[in-house]
């Protein structure tokens, strides 16, 4: 767990500075009474003022733990009890995803613009509010405990010629197949651009490549510019696994930007 | 020694947008092209992305990816009686240099000219008699029509992609487009770019005023699209680092991402690059070309021998390729004899400020190098001047292209030039400002010209090129009343306070405009008023072709783009289906 503060790199501190600059609340830890979840660390901060009645940390924490009377699951279920997300099952980190990004995605899910047979049914159980709420919490949330194994895994299944490649694809894109670098929108590092484009590192693979996969068949269709489909379609089946499986290994994002 | 290589079909000089379009169109008809590049090749992947691409201090401040003028410069006076100096830092225009020229790093304003530019000696002769304006002037009409190049510019707009909306479909008015426009024959290859906050404000306060305001032609792309060639290019993501940069994202039309993978994988084109072409080499007789001589990156000269020349070098290194090569008779303005070098023209600029309370965000990095919304009623010949004093027009718009921290910082006036007066009206303005654009035409006289330096001389020995310009009182007058017009918009577009002011001259070198150099081998029906015929063949040696904005008589109120590469595609079928099958000169005067 320490260790992943080593990892703490420049952009990142960039990003949050420009976040708090640009006026955003960045909550720093945990609601004061429900830590206990291991792995959440920073210092304590005091919640954030309610935008709009219920959009406040404490509520956030509460549904994600134990979801919402209306009938919305638990997102610890599937999403790990930090928000680490589930590598073997392909279920997304959320931890340290911009706040911004995590509330459109649950949005556009109830629209049809991002399809999937779990998620559709749960964010429409889900109000506006507890939406803002609870892309809050996990924007906010301390470096996540993660799986030794998983990380080490995701390494040992890369040669070192396929990382080269994961890396040039990330960096420099692909000129033949038109794709520019990763890097350009997702950050340097892979660690996103808050409020809308979210980290790579870190997620795992299973779930990228699936998303890619969306983007490719259009059951992932709410990116305006049209820049995430062009990619998937660019992106040779090899690449798409070996880029996968490299991002998994880069570190993730440590605090929340919200 | 210059070492004698092989003979090939063609040559072409310069492989920037005209080269590239050239190459593709002669190798198409089966001829053996060699395109020659000053410069480095270069591609989107790796050389263009980020974050080294969005590096301001390198690129904007700096001028990485233009002509070395340390070796090549350009001298520069406002007049006959001063004594030109080399150019030592770029300002006013930036010419590219390198694979794909400066298409690279343009804003991708796209326009087509209008029939009244096309004939805007004969137009405005019609209209307000002869002499309207002062007599120094030298405006002449093309030799083509919009209707010649109206198949022309669709072919050129289908390559690039471009994203806008047809104001005239044939002859019929669109809403929402350009009412002003000539007849298109089909509508954009792809829809308008997104229109910003800064634009939809500007949009409402013509609506308001009774004009007609439209969104500006985008060679940054809406949304993808593939073109004729099988090349596809991606949306743009207004990332506000448009003009000077590459396009990492492959949204921005360029040699790269329009034509250059179909080269690449043509055996008939051979590219060389980092070769500096010394002069078009000429039969003992004056009349024919034999070739170009050139030195290489490791400083070796070489003789290339080749049918066909094709002089596509950005318009002002044109005209210094003919004077290098003796080609065509250089222009005098006192007697008023030879035509290479006259009828230099630029563009005339302005701009109006409108400063706004801190609730109102402009965003102004959320931008394109072509996104927002303009108007065209002061274009050209769209309005009435007869009771004006001058010829031509401007369009108005509010297109800013980006808010880069180190260029972008607007203040109102009476803000201290530097300290913490500066610094805190700086804070206070950068995301509470919108700019609005003047662009006018600029119509050539006697005395603007281009010639070969007597005195300075690049690094391969060889005289450089020599401006001498100042805006003509005319185009002055045209900035007075237009920038006025702007003014009155500016006025009614909700802010707290209006500054902003015409083009007043002299001409500054040092102060960025445009890079919107135009004329020295200009087209036309007269041998004696002009370098090239209708077809953009030299005059004086049917095997030369010049391409570029170097042919234009005078500039129009438009960006020139659109048109270099209509004339371009104009002249190539011209090449292909006429001057092939018979070489000689095309049009007997």
């Amino acid at each position: 767990m320490r260790a992943w503060r080593e990892y703490r790199l420049a952009p990142l501190r960039v990003g949050l500075t420009a976040s708090l600059i640009l006026g955003f609340a960045a909550p720093l830890a945990a609601a004061p009474n429900e830590t206990g979840s291991p792995g959440s660390g920073g210092p304590k901060a005091a919640s954030p003022a309610s935008e709009a009645g219920d959009a406040n940390l404490e509520n956030g924490a509460a549904i994600a733990r134990r979801g919402t009377p209306a009938g919305a699951a638990a997102c610890i279920g599937c999403h790990g009890p930090s928000g680490e997300g589930n590598a073997a099952a392909g279920f997304p980190r959320l931890a340290g995803l911009p706040a911004d990004y995590l509330a459109k995605e649950l949005s556009d899910y109830t629209q049809g613009l991002r399809a999937s047979p779990i998620m559709q049914p749960l964010a429409q159980k889900l109000t506006a509010a507890q939406m803002a709420a609870v892309a809050r919490y996990y924007a906010g949330l301390g470096e996540a405990h993660r799986q030794a194994e998983t990380i080490s895994g995701s390494r040992a299944a890369l040669t070192a010629p396929q990382a080269e490649r994961a890396r040039e694809l990330m960096i420099y894109g692909d000129e033949r197949a038109r794709i520019p670098g990763c890097t350009n929108c997702h950050g340097a590092v892979g660690l996103g651009e808050a409020p809308s484009i979210p980290p790579l590192a870190g997620q795992n693979a299973r779930y990228i490549e699936a998303t890619l996969h969306s983007w490719q068949d259009g059951s992932r269709h709410n990116d305006a510019a049209g820049q995430m489909a062009s990619v998937a379609h660019a992106l040779a089946p090899a690449d798409t696994k070996l880029l996968a499986a490299y991002l998994q290994g880069l570190p993730p994002p440590s605090q929340g930007s919200p | 020694m210059a070492q004698r290589l092989a003979e090939v079909d063609a040559v072409v000089i310069g492989v920037g947008l005209v080269g590239t379009l050239l190459a593709r169109e002669l190798t198409r008809a089966g001829l053996k092209v060699v395109g020659l590049e000053r410069g480095e090749p270069r591609y989107t992947s790796p050389d263009f992305q980020g974050p080294v691409m969005h590096d301001e201090l390198r690129f904007s401040v700096r001028k990485a990816l233009m002509q070395d003028n340390v070796r090549e410069p350009v001298s520069f006076r406002n007049k006959e009686s001063e004594t030109a100096l080399p150019v030592r830092r770029w300002g006013s225009f930036l010419p590219g240099t390198g694979l794909g020229g400066s298409m690279v790093h343009w804003n991708g304003q796209t326009y087509r000219f209008q029939d009244t530019d096309f004939r805007m000696k004969t137009h405005s002769e019609e209209r307000y008699g002869k002499n309207f304006s002062d007599p120094d002037l030298q405006i002449q009409d093309w030799g083509v029509t919009y209707a010649d190049l109206e198949p022309y510019y669709d072919r050129f707009e289908y390559l690039l992609g471009v994203s806008g909306k047809a104001g005239n479909l044939k002859g019929e008015i669109r809403p929402g487009g350009n009412p002003f426009e000539n007849p298109r024959t089909r509508d954009y290859p792809t829809p308008p770019q997104k229109e910003p906050y800064h634009a939809a404000i500007f949009r409402r306060a013509a609506d308001s005023l009774g004009y007609h305001p439209y969104p500006q032609p985008s060679s940054n792309l809406s949304q993808p699209y593939t073109n004729p060639e099988g090349v596809r290019l991606n949306a743009c993501m207004f990332c506000g680092f448009c003009e000077r940069y590459g396009c990492e994202h492959y949204a921005k039309s360029t040699p790269q991402t329009i034509i250059l993978p179909v080269l690449a994988k043509t055996p008939g084109f051979t590219l060389r690059t980092s070769t500096q072409v010394l002069r078009i080499n000429l039969s003992a007789d004056g009349k024919t070309a034999t070739g170009v001589q050139y030195v290489d990156g490791a400083g070796r000269e070489f003789e290339q021998p080749a049918k066909l020349v094709i002089v596509s070098l950005f318009a002002l290194n044109n005209v210094r390729m003919l004077l290098l090569s003796k080609i065509g008779r250089p222009y005098d303005p006192n007697s008023q004899e030879g035509t290479v070098g006259r009828n230099y023209a630029y563009q005339t600029t302005s701009g109006v400020n409108i400063f706004y309370g801190e609730d109102k965000n402009i965003n102004p990095f959320m931008n394109s190098g072509a996104s927002g919304t303009v108007i065209s009623d002061f274009v050209s010949d769209n309005f009435d001047h007869s009771k004006l004093n001058f010829l031509g027009g401007a369009f108005i718009g509010s297109v800013m292209t980006g808010g880069r921290p180190i260029e972008f910082h607007p203040v109102p006036p009476g803000t201290p030039g530097w300290g913490t007066g500066w610094k805190s009206a700086v804070k206070r303005y950068y995301n509470h400002t919108i700019a609005l654009t003047v662009h006018g035409s600029s119509v050539a006289n006697r005395a603007n010209r281009l010639d070969l330096d007597p005195t300075y001389r690049d690094a391969w020995g060889l005289p450089i090129l020599r401006m001498t310009f100042d805006f003509p009182q005319n185009d002055l007058r045209l900035s007075a009343y237009i920038t006025g017009k702007a003014t009155e918009i500016a006025r009614a577009m909700g802010g707290q306070q209006v500054a902003g002011g015409p083009r007043t001259g002299p001409y500054d070198v040092t102060v960025y405009q445009t890079t919107h150099n135009t004329g020295g081998t200009v087209m036309g029906d007269n041998p004696r008023t002009s370098v090239v015929n209708r077809y953009l063949q030299s005059w004086d040696v049917s095997n030369v072709f010049v391409c570029g904005a170097s042919v234009f008589p005078q500039n129009a109120s438009y960006n020139p783009t659109n048109t270099v590469g209509a004339l371009a595609f104009w002249s190539a079928e011209a090449i292909v289906n006429r001057y092939l099958k018979h070489p000689g000169p095309l049009v007997h005067a």
